[in-house]
């Protein structure tokens, strides 16, 4: 009896942890926008440095992206069909937090020392942008999301070895695949999912 | 009637992730032997750089050996331990996401920077800083846990304090972090851990007496 017991309860957690799992990729998916968002944002800073050579164009353009996105998830939070974020859905978001808390920290300071090039930038930001995806891609045991986590990690080895123009080059093809093509993947696997709900619903 | 089903399920659920938390709370702190492991690896590797013979390779081998013995460990532990091994619940699996995914950081940013040609001593210890940040600031907010998150502050600020500081100021930075976020708080996790250990043991001997 002890023992029928204990495998219900097991059974039961096993269905609690795969939901919470599904429901973490929903979560995933319902902020796809702000990959690509972001990744616009980065070639918008790109393009900006490259073709004006104004040196504050990096801290004006993530400045405004971040507000941006600030006060659209401040928006999408007010909507009434927002669901209860989940044990998965939490941890990812505390991943991306403390990722972003720790460029916030890092770049700044490397900035202000004088240490700061382009080819460890794009190093350093592609390492921090592999563990954030590769921890969220692990978690909700998403391929395509690990797989993005490898290309930033690839990113972030080779812009060591290359100059800066290469750097530069590695970085947009990076974020080309993981921002943009991952982020209109998630977005169209999330609209899929509400389609399937509104039809059985 | 079925607002007071959604209600005790809603309680259920709460316990649960309650459990789950603490559970993952007890799996960090069944691992606080590697804080401490990993701690004096460094402090070998510093000294070793410091003050030993054939300096150059010391981070190399000292960091080399220590995650060959922490890979050693974990797969005797998952798969020929003599203990059995608990469930990993939902936490505990975010946890080890996290330090998984730093940690292959870890092995490929720092020595591509090395064979790169772009590392220094401050540059290193603002990035070993900053990841060690990362995954201690996940790993605390996951479980709830502010001493944790403590930790994650104070190699924070070491990355801050070697990208602006002298090579003296990071060096020391380094060792005083080391100290206190993996030393420290690597043996409070293991004396809690045993603790937990003792009074469950205690628990079932009162209940077979």
């Amino acid at each position: 009896m002890t023992g029928s017991a204990e495998e219900l309860e097991l059974k039961e957690r096993l269905n609690l942890i795969e939901t919470m799992i599904a429901e973490g990729r929903r979560t995933t998916g319902r902020w796809a926008w702000i990959f690509v968002f972001w990744g616009l944002a980065y070639y918008v800073a790109i393009a900006w440095t490259a073709l004006f050579h104004w040196s504050w164009a990096w801290l004006v353009t993530m400045m405004a992206a971040w507000i941006l996105s600030w006060a659209i998830q401040k928006m999408q939070r007010k909507q009434p069909e927002q669901k209860p974020s989940t044990t998965i859905g939490r941890a990812i978001i505390c991943i991306w937090a403390t990722m972003g808390v720790s460029l916030t920290l890092l770049l700044p300071a490397l900035g202000f020392s004088g240490r700061f090039n382009q080819p460890l930038f794009v190093a350093i930001v592609a390492a921090m942008l592999g563990t954030a995806n590769g921890a969220s891609g692990l978690i909700t045991r998403w391929k395509a999301q690990f797989a993005t986590a490898v290309v930033w990690w690839a990113a972030s080895v080779a812009a060591c070895f290359a100059s800066e123009d290469q750097s530069t080059i590695v970085f947009v093809v990076a974020i080309f695949f993981c921002q943009i093509v991952f982020g209109v993947y998630a977005m169209v696997y999330e609209a899929r999912l509400r389609k399937q709900e509104t039809a059985h619903a | 009637m079925t607002a007071n089903t959604e209600e005790q399920e809603l309680k259920d659920r709460i316990s649960l992730i309650e459990s789950m938390i603490a559970e993952g709370r007890r799996t960090t702190e069944s691992w606080g032997w590697i804080f401490v492991f990993w701690g004096v690896a460094y402090y070998v590797a510093i000294a070793w750089s410091a003050w030993g013979n054939h300096r150059v390779p010391a981070w190399n081998i000292t960091m080399t050996a220590a995650m060959l013995v922490t890979f050693g460990v974990v797969v005797w532990r998952k798969f020929g331990g003599t203990q059995k091994s608990q469930p990993v619940t939902t936490f505990g699996r975010a946890v080890t996401s996290v330090w998984m995914a730093v940690g292959i950081s870890f092995m490929v940013l720092i020595p591509s920077l090395g064979m790169g040609g772009r590392s220094n001593s401050n540059l290193v210890v603002a990035v070993i800083g900053t990841l060690l940040g990362t995954a201690n600031a996940a790993s605390s907010m996951i479980l709830k846990w502010k001493l944790q998150f403590a930790c994650a502050v104070v190699w924070w600020a070491l990355a801050v304090i070697s990208c602006i500081g002298t090579h003296a100021q990071s060096f020391y930075g380094l060792l005083v972090a080391n100290f206190f976020c993996q030393i420290v708080f690597g043996i409070y996790g293991m004396i809690a851990q045993s603790r937990k250990q003792k009074e469950c043991r205690a628990g079932q001997g009162v209940s077979h007496a």
